[in-house]
């Protein structure tokens, strides 16, 4: 069965970067450019897996986990945050929002994949 | 391509916006914006910026963009205030931000000299503020990563015989954050051969079981002779502080001590460290978890708890969606296809008049159906070829602002006050058109600011205010597009501009020249006003050679000057590279086209207007004015020069700054709009032609370079001399 | 095939995943003092929650003294539980209690 992955980060750069690395790997991606356009699609491409960026415009990363978590079928889908950010704060912020795991920017391709299929059911 | 490479430069585009983004922050801001999604917004393109270098390695671009982002963050977090001071530090670091994205994108370094101190500077505001110092380093610091949590032993494998036994107790927040024990035992199983026993103990009867809570728990025994604790731990790393883990080793959980990591009891103490999966390839910086530097976990724990008490005032991004649109929604198409569009439509254009022309040949009545649906297909024709024409055009915004930057640094040259005002920043102009402008329009600019505006006390001493203004502004008029720049300095001094001139053997010390054509000789070769030549806007490039450049791209400047008011000059550049409007002249048997713009009129030649007796001095009076005039069949090597001129037609031009030119030809034929060939790319670069074009007949013209044609007639000092 | 002659029966949804427990336990606590008969044989996602929900139904059932079994498992459910340590509980080899 092929994941559905949606990636949300307001970069284009990351999100090609992250679609190459996953549509490599045989993973069905789909994209989002905030957290708004993410809600916007979430139920477009009804992801096994999402992988959201923190620093966003509109809405951002906490603010997107919080509002996935907030709807009954996405209440326990794989969030992973993705990016630079490494404070401890901020992680806490995200597991608090509901996030499944934090992932640091630049990402590993196989680590990235790996954790992927580690957290998907 | 390579899919990195493709991104890469993806990654350089999204730069271009993101800097873009920055400097409309830091202007807004300058301009009393005190919207805290402006700062946001300023942080989130530096952070961008970082994130996508740090994909690529560019370590320097990585460094110096995150500590300038640590800065902004302290903004962002209302620790630091955003002083005028602080503004200039900001600027200097965007356009440093640009320099290093240039450079990377070329593969080029900086210079280091000014990239530290603009570093240092930002390293000062991070340690006088001191609260993120920790952070810093912390990021800062090239990692040799190996997935290391500091324990002593884990990187051992199982000794042979012995197996790992795990304890694995989950709380039910582990379910509340998309994780499950499924998937971690999955996980485990995959790593090696597993005993799994589950204890179900706690496990209400159904009646009473909360769905949502979870009352089972594991002991599992893991064979696996290769197996370290690291990789055990990886897959418990994003469940710790949800769930009782303890992980040893040996035949009997409680024969040997047992390795584990301090705070994975109690789930609501924050387990900040474990929970992360570092993925660090192999040569990245990476800014994660250094378990091995302990220093500096002090600090960074010490900030999570206050960090946790103000999360939601100031310390986060704003979650609250800004009033501000988003992007508007665009697609990227490669520059070569749109190109490639804009050379079939050039053919369908050619295509569309040899067509017309056919009809018109048959001798259909022009009343007639087919002559009408002739006109909608030609109407038809000229809006695609509008439309994508416009696909080229972008506005000149991005222009405008590296001017800003051009300004401060000419400002901090001079020690000058300035304050650029820009206006019109949405016009647009051909791609083209905008990447060829910057170099003249940067030099224009660090001349307004070096030459046109006064020293801060001449300019209080004449009672105006201290802080000099240049205004930069862009519009559309009459199909072509005018860009002024203006300063408020003290206008031409025209008694020097004029000395100069005289000093250099421009013009005969007694000529009488007008305000206009003493302005004028600014663009003449070998003029420079500098006294010393500056640093600045000397570099022995003249107004000269920004007038050539204009040209170059079917514009032309001109100036005006108030002594005490400011000087203004205005570029007026043409829409598109493209297309051209053009008059059909013969001469000689061929035809050629003179674009419509350097067109003034044109005249039936009367022998007895001409002057002059050698080809090369011939003048012709036009209403009281003396116009050199030019044989064009001859100037191009189609002829011998005339000793009589009888039945020829002349096209009066004007190039920039109002010189005129009078071209000889055969005969005019007509007007129309043509599409520009490029000789240079085809064949090569031909003196006196600009460009060819293909007529509807299938004829091949060649395009006449007005200028060039009119050079060495039309030295203003020949004007002079005649007149 | 059912294992258990008229008993009721549930057949289980391919997805067990936690969003669905609630709803699963409704359904099994509106069968309790039955005999009940789960068909597992769409099963093909199951989470820690549904597995121990099923556990839980299981003991339930023994202590009410009525028959209680999960029938037609595949692959994927069969390896789920195994994983979990709970194929013994779940899938004891006579295929129905007591």
């Amino acid at each position: 069965m092929t994941l559905r992955i949606l990636a949300v980060d307001d970069s284009r750069t990351m999100r090609d970067m992250v679609k190459a690395a996953l549509a490599s790997a045989g993973f069905e991606v789909h994209t989002a450019d905030d957290g708004v356009h993410g809600l916007e699609v979430l139920n477009e491409c009804t992801p096994d897996v999402i992988i959201t960026d923190i620093n966003m415009p509109r809405m951002d990363g906490f603010g997107f986990i919080e509002s996935v978590r907030s709807i009954d079928q996405y209440k326990q889908v794989p969030i992973l945050t993705l990016t630079t950010e490494s404070a401890p704060e901020l992680k806490q912020r995200a597991r608090d929002a509901g996030a499944t795991g934090w992932i640091v920017k630049p990402f590993d391709r196989d680590k990235l994949v790996n954790v992927i299929r580690r957290v998907a059911a | 391509m390579d899919p990195m490479d493709e991104i890469r430069q993806t990654f350089f585009l999204e730069c271009e916006d993101l800097l873009q983004a920055l400097m409309e922050g830091l202007a807004a801001i300058e301009g009393g914006d005190e919207d805290p999604e402006t700062v946001n917004a300023i942080f989130r393109a530096v952070h961008s910026i970082k994130g996508g270098a740090g994909a690529f390695s560019l370590d320097e671009l990585v460094k110096f963009a995150h500590t300038f982002e640590t800065v902004l963050d302290e903004v962002r977090a209302d620790r630091m205030e955003l002083t005028p001071a602080l503004m200039s530090v900001f600027f200097r670091s965007a356009d440093q931000l640009s320099d290093l994205v240039e450079a990377a994108s070329v593969g080029d370094s900086v210079d280091a000299e000014r990239m530290n101190a603009i570093m240092l500077e930002l390293d000062a505001l991070i340690d006088s503020d001191g609260s993120d110092a920790g952070e810093v380093e912390f990021e800062a610091i090239p990692l040799d990563f190996s997935m290391d949590f500091g324990d002593v032993e884990d990187d051992l494998p199982a000794p042979g015989g012995d197996s790992w036994t795990i304890s694995f107790k989950p709380h039910a927040t582990i379910f509340e954050r998309g994780n499950d024990p499924v998937l971690l035992l999955r996980a485990l199983a995959e790593l090696g051969e597993t005993e799994v026993t589950c204890n179900t103990d706690a496990l209400p009867d159904l009646a009473d079981i909360d769905t949502a809570q979870s009352c089972l728990s594991w002991d599992i025994t893991l064979k696996g002779e290769t197996v370290s604790e690291d990789d055990i731990r990886e897959i418990f790393e994003f469940v710790e502080g949800d769930c009782d883990l303890t992980i040893s080793f040996g035949a009997a959980a409680d024969a040997l001590p047992e390795i584990d990591l301090p705070p994975l009891g109690a789930p609501d103490e924050g387990e900040e460290t474990g929970w992360e999966l570092a993925t660090p390839s192999q040569d990245a910086d990476e800014p994660a978890a250094i378990p091995d530097l302990p220093e500096l976990q002090e600090p960074a724990a010490a900030e999570a708890a206050p960090a946790e008490t103000e999360k939601s005032s100031g310390a986060s991004p704003a979650r609250a969606e800004s009033s501000r649109a988003g992007p508007t929604a665009t697609v990227r198409v490669e520059l070569d296809r749109v190109d490639r569009l804009i050379n079939l439509i050039g053919e369908l254009v050619i295509n569309q008049s040899m067509l017309a022309q056919a009809v018109s040949n048959s001798g259909v009545p022009q009343d007639s159906p087919l002559m009408d649906g002739l006109d909608e297909f030609k109407r038809l024709t000229r809006a695609i070829q509008e439309g994508v024409m416009a696909i080229r055009a972008q506005p000149v915004k991005p222009l405008f602002q590296r001017m800003s930057r051009i300004v401060r640094e000419a400002a901090a040259a001079t020690g000058k006050s300035v304050r650029l005002v820009t206006e019109g920043e949405g016009t647009e102009v051909d791609k083209t058109v905008i990447e060829r402008l910057s170099d003249p329009l940067t030099h224009m600019i660090r001349n307004a600011v070096d030459h046109g505006l006064e020293q801060t006390a001449d300019r209080a001493a004449a009672g105006k205010s201290e802080e000099g203004t240049v205004h930069l502004t862009a519009s559309h008029r009459s199909g072509r597009v005018i860009i002024e720049i203006a300063d408020d300095g003290a206008g031409i001094n025209r008694t020097r501009v004029r000395e100069i001139a005289v000093e250099k053997g421009l013009i005969d010390p007694d000529a009488a020249l007008s305000e206009a054509e003493i302005d004028n000789l600014l663009f003449m070769p070998g003029f420079s006003t500098a006294k010393n030549v500056s640093n600045l806007s000397g570099r022995g490039v003249g107004m000269d050679v920004v007038k050539k450049a204009i040209q170059s791209l079917g514009g032309r400047v001109t100036l005006s000057s108030t002594p005490g008011k400011g000087t203004t000059f205005t570029i007026s550049l043409p829409l598109t590279l493209a297309i051209l409007d053009g008059m059909l002249v013969r001469v000689a048997d061929q035809t050629k086209v003179v674009p419509l713009t350097d067109v003034v009129e044109t005249l039936k030649l009367n022998p007895s207007q001409v002057h002059g007796l050698s080809n090369a001095d011939r003048g012709i009076m036009v209403r009281g004015e003396f116009v050199p005039l030019v044989d064009v069949a001859c100037e191009l090597g189609y002829r011998p020069p005339l000793d009589k001129l009888s039945h020829h037609v002349v096209v009066l031009t004007e190039t920039e700054g109002g010189s005129r030119t009078a071209f000889i030809v055969d005969q005019i034929l007509d007007q129309r709009q043509v599409v520009i060939k490029g000789l240079e790319e085809n064949y090569h670069s031909v003196p006196g032609i600009a460009a060819a074009t293909i007529l509807g007949n299938g004829e091949i013209a060649l395009i006449l370079d007005v200028a060039a044609l009119a050079t060495g007639r039309n030295r203003l000092s020949d004007v002079i001399r005649a007149a | 095939m059912s294992a258990l002659d008229g008993a009721n029966s549930i057949t289980l949804p391919d997805d067990l995943s936690g969003v669905f427990c609630e709803a699963l336990k409704a359904d099994l606590l509106a069968r309790r003092g039955q005999p009940l008969e789960l068909d597992a044989s769409n099963v093909v996602r199951c989470g820690g929650q549904a597995v121990q929900l099923l556990v839980s139904a299981k003991r339930s059932w023994a202590s009410d003294g009525q028959p209680f079994a999960i029938v037609n498992p595949e692959a994927d459910f069969i390896r789920i539980v195994q994983l979990t340590g709970l194929q013994d509980e779940l899938f004891p080899e006579s295929g129905a209690d007591t």
